[in-house]
C-alpha cells in the first residue's frame, strides 16, 4: 500500500479485516494524508479528525496491519504476484518508542519552517507531525537540525529515544499486489503570475485557508492576512485556480467549489461582518451537494459572480487586492477591491514513481485504477475528489487486490 | 436577447447558425466552440476599454448569429496581437489569431473598406511587389491610400521629423531590395489562397 | 553553435542596430550565424488579417524551407518574426492536414519543408545554450551602478510560453541586465503591451500605451530602457518624441535593444550601433565606453 491518506487507510484496513497481510509507506512523518491538514469537512462541517480515528482505531486492532512513516516508494517493478518495491526511508533520527512527552522540542536550539502549514509557521527541529498526529511521535528535521555537534535532545530525552547518528537507508520489499494511493498536491500557484500566486502575501491558497481556520493551525483557527496579521474586511474566492485550464490542469478538481462554499460558511461564523465574494465559471455542486450550495448561498451572504478573473493586482502600499473581472451576466468589467484573495488551487497528482505504466497517465498526470493485474491505484491519485468518494475507491482497490491475491492462493 | 411583441405569446427566438458556421469553417475558426465564455480575455486586454465588445462578447455574438453586431464592432481592430489573452485562455484558444481570421473575412466578405485596413493592405502590397517590408514604403503606400496623392503629401509633411530623423540615424531605406525568389513567393501565396477558394 | 539566422524586415530598417549588435555579440559567445539566404518577409501579425492566417503561415514557412537544407535551428530576434515564424513551424509539426497542403503550396514555388527545424528566440536561446555564466565571463566593461529597465514587451515571452520564461512574470531579461554588471530596476510594466502595432496603422493611439511604459521607467529611476523587440523599441523611441512635442512631455529616455547593452558590456561598443539612436543614450553610457 502506497500513502496512508484517507484512501490508503481505508484500502489498507479493508484488506486487513478480510484477512491479508498489508504493510502501509507513508512518506511523510505521519498517517492521514492531507485530510489530516483539513479544518471542516463538507457537506456536514464536522471535524475530519473523528473519520481518521476510527480508522486508526481499527487498524490497531488489527495484527496484520504494519505501516511504516518517513518511507517514500520510488519505484515499483516486477509484476503478477511478485512485485518488488523500492522504498527511501528517511532518518527521523527517533526511535519507536518515542512517547511524544515533548521534552526534545523543549531544548531544540534549531527551527524549520512549518511545512504542515505551509510554512506559515515554524517549529523546531525537533517537532511534533501535528496535533493529533498518529503516530503520536516526535521527528527530527535532518535539513535544520544542527547534528550530534549539538545532541541537547539525546541528553533530554527520558526515554533514549534520539539516534542522531540514523542514517537513510533504502529497502527492496516484495508483495503480491501494490496499491499506489498516493494522492494529490495543491498546485503551484506561483505559476499562475496573473493572480500573483506566491508573490502577494494576501493571495493565499485555500489549503492555507483551511490550515489557519483550524484551531490547532498557525494562527489558533484565526482568519489572519499574512501581511499585517489583521482580520480581513473583505475576502474574495477565486475558483479554478489552476483547474479546467489547458496551460495548468485541464481536469475539473471537483472539490473546490464545494470548498470555497465551506470556507464561506466557516469565515462567516469567526468574521460576522467580511464581504464575501466568489468568482466563478460555473459551481460545481453535483447531487445533494446541490443543497449544501444552496444553504450556503442563503446563510452566508456571499457575493456569487460569474466570471473568471483575469488578473490580480496589489497595491504595495496597503496590501489590497484589486480582482479585475468580467460578469458574465451583464458583461460588464469589475474592478473590485479585498482585502484577503483565496485562490481555489487546483488538485494535481502526486509525483508519479518510476515503474508506473506510461500508458496508464492521463494529460494531468492522473492514473487509471487498474495499472496493470495485481497493481491498481485509489484515490486522488486516480483522479481529483472529495473524501467520500476517495474512501469508495480505497475500498473497490482493497477489492480487487485481495480478489486477485485470493485467486492465486497467494496472502492469508 | 430580443423581446417579441405580441400579447404574450412567447415565440421561439431564431438564431442564424449559418453564419457561425462560416466562422467555425475559417482557419482554426473552430476553436471557437471551445470557449465557454469565462470572460479571461475580456479583462486580460491592454485596449479593452476602447472595444465595443471584449472578446468573449464576440465569440458570443457569433454563436448567436449577429453578424452585423460582430462586423461593425471595432474589436477585432484594436487588437494589438500582444497574445495576453491567448497565455491565459484557460481553453488553449488562439483568440489573437481567430482577430486575424475575422478581419480577413471582414475584408473579404464585407463591402465596405474598413478604415483600418488601408495599413494591411498597404503592407501586403510591399510584401507582394518586393518580398520584404520597408517601413518608408509602406506608409507611403498607406497614407496614399488613406488620403489619395494631397492626403499623402499632407501626411509626410506632418511626419516629416521622425522620418528625417530615422533618415539622419540611417534607420529609414527609402527603396528595400526586391527579394530574388519573388516570383516563386508569389506562386507560393496565389496556391496558398487559391487552396482556400479565393484568389485576389 | 552554429545557427540559421532569420533577420526580418525591420533589421534592414529601423532595427538596423539590433542586426548589428546581435551579430556581434553572438559572435562574442560562441554563437555562428549563418543568414537565411533570400529570406522574405514574415507576414508579422498583419498579413493574417489581410490574406487569412494559412496563406501567412504557408509565406512565413517559405523561410523555413530556405533553411531547411541545413538543419540548423532557426534563430529569431524579432518579436513579431518569432510568433509568425514558430506558430508556422508547430502547425507544420503538429498539424498534418496543415502539413500537407503547405507543402503543396510550397512545392508551387519549387520548395520543401518538413518541419524538421526548431525557431528559436535570441533569448531562450542565450537562456538555455549559452547560460548566463558564460555570459557574465565574457563582460570586459561591467555596467556598474548603471540602472537599466528590463522592458520585455508582450510577444517575446508569450509567443511560445513558458520556453524560456514565465509568461506573465518574466525573470530572464533582468538577470541577463545583472549578469552585465548592472542594475535592474524593479519594473512592473516589463509586459504591458505598448501598443506597437496599433501604432503602425494610426500612430496617434499608443500614446498613452507608451506614455504609462515610460512613466514606469522613469520613476524606477532607470538610465535607460532595453527591449528584444523592434516594435517595442521603435515605438517607445518615436513616441516618446511625440509625446515631447504633442503633449508637453520631456522624456528623455533611450531605448536600446538588450544586444546592444552587451556589446558595450563586452568592451564592443562601436559594434554596437549607439550612432542609430534618436534619443542618445551617450550620456548614460558615458562611463563605459572606451
Ligand atoms: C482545500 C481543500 C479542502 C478539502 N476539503 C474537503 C472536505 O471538506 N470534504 C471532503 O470530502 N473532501 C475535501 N477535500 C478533498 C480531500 O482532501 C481529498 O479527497 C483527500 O485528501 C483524498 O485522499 P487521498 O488518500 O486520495 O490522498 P492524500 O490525502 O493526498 O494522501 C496521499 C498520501 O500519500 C503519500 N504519498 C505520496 N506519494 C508517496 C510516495 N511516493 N510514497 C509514499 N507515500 C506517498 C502522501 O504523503 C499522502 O499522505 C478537500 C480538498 C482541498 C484541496
Ligand atoms: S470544482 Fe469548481 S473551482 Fe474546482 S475546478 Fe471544478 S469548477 Fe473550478
Amino acid at each position: 500500500m502506497v500513502g496512508g491518506g484517507i484512501s490508503g487507510l481505508t484500502a489498507a484496513v479493508e484488506a486487513a479485516e478480510a484477512g491479508f497481510d498489508v504493510l502501509l509507506l507513508e512518506k511523510k512523518p505521519g498517517l492521514g494524508g492531507r485530510v489530516a491538514q483539513l479544518n471542516l469537512y463538507f457537506p456536514k462541517l464536522c471535524s475530519p479528525n473523528c473519520g481518521l480515528e476510527i480508522i486508526f482505531k481499527r487498524l490497531a486492532a488489527n495484527s496484520r496491519f504494519r505501516f511504516l512513516t518517513s518511507a517514500e516508494v520510488i519505484a515499483v517493478s516486477g509484476g503478477e504476484g511478485s512485485f518488488e518495491v523500492v522504498v527511501n526511508l528517511k532518518p527521523t533520527f527517533v526511535k519507536e518508542n518515542c512517547t511524544g512527552c515533548g521534552r526534545c522540542a523543549e531544548v531544540c536550539p534549531a527551527e524549520r519552517p512549518n511545512a504542515f502549514n505551509f510554512g506559515f509557521d515554524r517549529t523546531k527541529a525537533a517537532y511534533l507531525p501535528h496535533r493529533l498526529a498518529f503516530p503520536y511521535r516526535y521527528v527530527i528535521d535532518g535539513e535544520a537540525c544542527r547534528g550530534p555537534s549539538c545532541a541537547r535532545c539525546t541528553a533530554a530525552c527520558p526515554y533514549g529515544a534520539i539516534d542522531l547518528e540514523m542514517e537513510a537507508r533504502t529497502l527492496i520489499l516484495k508483495a503480491g499486489s501494490v496499491i499506489w494511493a498516493a494522492g494529490w498536491e495543491p498546485y503551484d500557484t506561483a505559476r499562475l503570475g496573473n493572480y500573483g500566486g506566491g508573490r502577494y502575501p494576501n493571495v493565499i491558497t485555500n489549503m492555507v485557508l483551511e490550515r489557519m481556520a483550524s484551531p490547532g493551525g498557525p494562527t489558533s483557527g484565526k482568519i489572519l492576512r499574512p501581511s499585517d496579521r489583521r482580520e480581513p474586511a473583505s475576502i474574495a474566492f477565486v475558483q479554478c485556480a489552476g483547474s479546467r485550464d489547458e496551460n495548468h490542469l485541464r481536469t475539473c478538481s471537483g472539490v473546490c467549489c464545494l470548498v470555497s462554499l465551506k470556507q464561506a460558511a466557516y469565515v462567516r461564523e469567526c468574521c460576522p461582518e467580511a464581504r464575501l465574494a466568489m468568482f466563478y465559471i460555473d459551481i460545481r455542486a453535483r447531487g445533494f451537494y446541490e443543497d449544501f450550495y444552496a444553504r450556503v448561498r442563503e446563510g452566508t451572504g456571499i457575493e456569487l459572480t460569474k466570471g473568471k478573473p483575469g488578473e490580480i493586482r496589489e497595491d504595495p502600499a496597503t496590501g489590497n487586492l484589486l480582482v479585475l473581472v468580467e460578469n458574465q451576466l451583464n458583461g460588464r468589467v469589475l474592478e473590485e477591491n479585498f482585502e484577503l484573495v483565496v485562490l481555489a488551487a487546483g488538485m494535481a497528482p502526486s509525483a508519479l514513481c518510476a515503474g508506473l505504466p506510461a500508458s496508464a497517465r492521463d494529460r494531468d498526470g492522473f492514473v487509471s485504477p487498474v495499472l496493470a493485474p495485481g497493481f491498481y491505484a485509489a484515490g486522488c491519485a486516480t483522479r481529483p475528489m472529495e473524501v467520500a468518494p476517495a474512501v469508495r475507491s480505497g475500498a473497490a482497490a482493497a477489492l480487487r487486490a485481495v480478489q486477485w491475491l485470493g485467486r492465486r492462493g497467494h496472502g492469508r | 436577447m430580443k423581446t417579441l411583441k405580441g400579447a404574450g405569446a412567447a415565440q421561439p427566438l431564431l438564431y442564424d447558425c449559418g453564419f457561425a458556421r462560416e466562422i467555425y469553417a475559417l482557419e482554426g475558426g473552430a476553436q471557437l466552440k471551445r470557449c465557454m465564455q469565462c470572460g479571461v480575455c475580456a479583462v486580460s486586454c491592454p485596449s479593452r476599454q476602447e472595444m465595443d465588445y471584449t472578446p468573449r462578447r464576440l465569440f458570443s455574438l457569433i454563436r448567436a448569429g449577429r453578424k452585423e453586431e460582430v462586423l461593425d464592432a471595432n474589436t477585432i481592430w484594436v487588437c494589438t496581437s500582444c497574445c495576453t489573452c491567448r497565455v491565459r485562455c484557460p481553453r488553449g484558444i488562439d483568440i489573437l489569431g481567430l482577430m486575424h481570421e475575422l478581419q480577413f473575412y471582414y475584408l473579404r466578405s464585407w463591402f465596405k473598406v474598413h478604415s483600418r485596413a488601408s495599413f494591411q493592405q498597404a503592407f501586403w502590397q510591399e510584401l507582394r511587389e518586393r518580398g520584404r517590408i520597408g517601413e518608408a514604403g509602406v506608409m507611403l503606400r498607406c497614407w496614399l491610400k488613406e488620403g489619395g496623392l494631397t492626403g499623402a503629401v499632407l501626411k509626410s509633411l506632418e511626419m516629416k521629423g521622425t522620418g528625417l530623423r530615422l533618415l539622419r540615424r540611417g534607420r529609414l531605406r527609402l527603396i528595400p531590395p526586391k527579394i530574388e525568389g519573388l516570383t516563386g513567393l508569389n506562386k507560393i501565396i496565389d496556391k496558398a489562397l487559391a487552396q482556400q477558394g479565393y484568389a485576389e | 553553435m552554429r545557427y540559421s539566422f532569420y533577420p526580418g524586415c525591420s533589421m534592414e530598417g529601423t532595427a538596423v542596430a539590433y542586426c548589428k549588435s546581435l551579430v556581434a555579440a553572438a559572435w562574442a559567445l560562441g554563437l555562428y550565424l549563418e543568414v537565411i539566404p533570400d529570406w522574405n518577409c514574415c507576414g508579422a501579425t498583419v498579413a493574417p488579417g489581410l490574406a487569412g492566417s494559412y496563406t501567412s503561415r504557408v509565406l512565413a514557412a517559405r523561410n523555413l524551407a530556405l533553411a531547411a537544407s541545413r538543419g540548423l535551428d532557426v534563430l529569431v530576434g524579432c518579436s513579431a518574426c518569432y510568433l509568425a515564424l514558430s506558430g508556422a513551424n508547430r502547425r507544420f509539426q503538429e498539424d498534418a492536414l496543415f502539413r500537407i497542403r503547405a507543402k503543396e503550396a510550397l512545392a508551387e514555388g519549387g520548395l520543401r519543408y518538413d518541419g524538421n527545424l526548431r525557431v528559436r528566440q535570441v533569448l531562450e536561446v542565450i537562456a538555455h545554450d549559452v547560460g548566463l555564466d558564460k555570459v557574465r565571463e565574457r563582460v570586459r566593461q561591467p555596467l556598474t551602478g548603471l540602472y537599466v529597465a528590463g522592458y520585455v514587451g508582450c510577444q517575446t515571452v508569450r509567443a511560445v510560453p513558458w520556453s524560456f520564461d514565465d509568461p506573465e512574470k518574466p525573470q530572464f531579461l533582468e538577470k541577463l541586465i545583472e549578469a552585465l554588471g548592472a542594475v535592474a530596476v524593479p519594473f512592473p510594466a516589463k509586459v504591458h503591451c505598448c501598443g506597437g502595432s496599433r501604432a503602425a496603422a494610426a500612430p496617434g493611439e499608443a500614446l498613452g500605451y507608451v506614455k504609462n511604459i515610460l512613466e514606469a521607467a522613469e520613476s524606477a529611476g532607470a538610465a535607460l530602457v532595453i527591449t528584444p523587440c523592434p516594435m517595442c523599441q521603435f515605438n517607445l523611441e518615436v513616441n516618446q518624441l511625440r509625446i515631447n512635442q504633442t503633449c508637453g512631455g520631456s522624456f528623455n529616455l533611450p531605448v536600446l535593444f538588450f544586444t546592444q547593452l552587451i556589446c558595450v558590456a563586452f568592451g564592443l561598443a562601436p559594434a554596437a550601433g549607439l550612432k542609430h539612436c534618436l534619443v542618445p543614450p551617450y550620456r548614460a553610457l558615458s562611463r563605459f565606453r572606451p
